[in-house]
């Protein structure tokens, strides 16, 4: 018996240090099933922690890589149902008649997305695994309900405010949240004025300060159809080293690859 | 809020996957990046961590230990397992003196990993024959054998030494188990 034990010991050991073979997985178990009160991850743990010791973490898990650990997350667990979509307006009462690339596009596209994933489920028996734990229905996300998520979960969230020119009012307020370590953001308007989408568009630009002021970071382009609040989900098409500072312009439909800044619709500088 | 964000997964709450990912996914990459040959690898190898930190988020007991050294202890056995499939072993970096000091290598944002710096201290503790084989196959992934040869200490005496060792730093720790009365 003392024997059995002392050998259970010493395999949890080897585990936590070396890694063991196939058979010495298959005797760890089997000493395991019968010793169950022995079970036990207490020095694989401390071995982890003396790991740690020596680590540099200061390189970030690469953002695609997040991206796509996410989406195997998604694959193996969410429901077809509760499938979000991307970080775009869904219907809300707050997003008044944004249209990003066009709401009937986005509509499509989740529609697309649940479809596939729920056909790839099927196809490869995804469904029959057995998840952790039942996951429950989630209502859909606003983008209202994404920022306030950001601003709540991500420590590094900055707010910043739409500058007032005061000899030219605008008349837009509103903020900009933006994560840098989760390459996030919304922008929130009052009193930006609708557009006329057949003639122009919006477009978001983020000065990075690592980057020549010249040529900032496309936010993405979208479109306002009222003038009430509207929160739009900020879509860098590369990843934003340190923003300092946000400008929405004016832009032919489509948006453009570089601005000449004519018209600018707002501005918000961080730290300002 | 990053406490109880395991018990989160577990529950099914997705929010908490992301800021899983935020809070440790620097850490899983550093470790996965010194255990893995190249970048390729090392990115197969935090998709895998990861679908087993999911799997096994319920299992975490935050009165064992928190939940960056649960997290690695996922990611190391994943890891290993990887070094033994493909018969590998980790860069030997700096084989002649392996020291672990809170200085300078020290990362400043592991200063929140309290098991990471109690181990610091733990592995200043142990003798020093105890030290260099949790070193050698902590820090340089070696096996027994390979400790054998290039210390010249009996296979069974590393053996000894890896237990007896690893022993009195989760004692020293606190790191709580339930087989501690076999361990004696």
């Amino acid at each position: 018996m003392i024997e059995k034990k002392e050998q259970l010991m010493d395999l949890q050991t080897s585990e936590a240090l070396f890694g063991l073979s196939a058979d010495e997985r298959a005797e760890l178990d089997r000493l395991t099933r019968e010793f169950p009160e022995l079970q036990d991850d207490s020095l694989a743990l401390t071995a982890a922690a003396v790991a740690m010791a020596e680590l540099d973490t200061s390189e970030e898990l690469p953002a695609h890589l997040s991206e796509s650990v996410v989406r195997e997350y998604e694959r193996l667990y969410a429901k077809p149902s509760t499938v979000p979509g991307p970080a775009a307006p869904i219907a809300s009462p707050i997003v008044g008649n944004i249209g990003l690339f066009g709401s009937a596009r986005l509509g499509w596209g989740l529609a697309a997305a649940a479809s596939a994933l729920l056909a790839f489920n099927v196809l490869s028996g995804i469904s029959d695994r057995s998840p952790v734990a039942v996951v429950p229905q989630q209502k859909i996300q606003t983008p209202a309900d994404e920022r306030a998520a950001l601003m709540s979960s991500a420590g590094d969230a900055v707010t910043v405010a739409w500058a007032v020119d005061e000899k030219k009012p605008s008349g837009v307020t509103g903020d900009v949240v933006w994560s840098q370590s989760q390459q996030k953001g919304y922008m929130r308007f009052k009193g930006l004025a609708a557009n006329d989408r057949s003639k122009e568009t919006y477009q978001l630009w983020i000065f990075d300060a690592n980057q020549p002021e010249a040529t900032p970071v496309d936010g993405g382009v979208f479109d306002v159809d009222s003038d009430g609040e509207v929160i739009v989900p900020i879509d860098a098409k590369i990843r934003v080293g340190d923003a300092i500072a946000f400008a929405v312009t004016v832009e032919k439909p489509g948006g453009v690859v570089v601005s000449k800044r004519e018209k600018i619709a707002a501005i918000a500088k961080v730290g300002a | 809020m990053s406490e109880g964000l395991l018990k989160r997964i577990s529950e099914g709450d997705r929010a908490a996957v992301q800021e899983c990912l935020k809070k440790y996914g620097g850490l899983v990459w550093s470790l996965a990046r010194r255990m893995c040959p190249s970048p390729d690898d090392a990115e197969d190898a935090v998709q895998e961590i990861f679908i087993d930190v999911w799997k096994h988020a319920a299992r975490f007991d935050e009165a064992q230990a928190s939940e960056a050294t649960f997290i690695a202890m996922i990611a190391r056995r994943r890891l290993i397992d990887r070094l033994r499939a493909g018969n590998r072993r980790l860069a030997p970096s700096s084989l002649e003196d392996v020291t672990v000091e809170p200085s300078d290598g020290f990362d400043s944002k592991l200063q929140t990993y309290v098991e990471a710096r109690q181990a610091v201290e733990a592995l200043k503790s142990l003798r020093p024959e105890q030290r260099q084989v949790l070193e050698l196959s902590i820090y340089q992934g070696m096996s027994h054998q390979e400790i054998s040869d290039r210390t010249g200490i009996p296979l069974g005496t590393v053996k000894t030494h890896a237990r007896r060792g690893l022993i009195q730093m989760r004692e020293m720790m606190g790191i709580s188990g339930s087989a501690k009365e076999a361990a004696n």
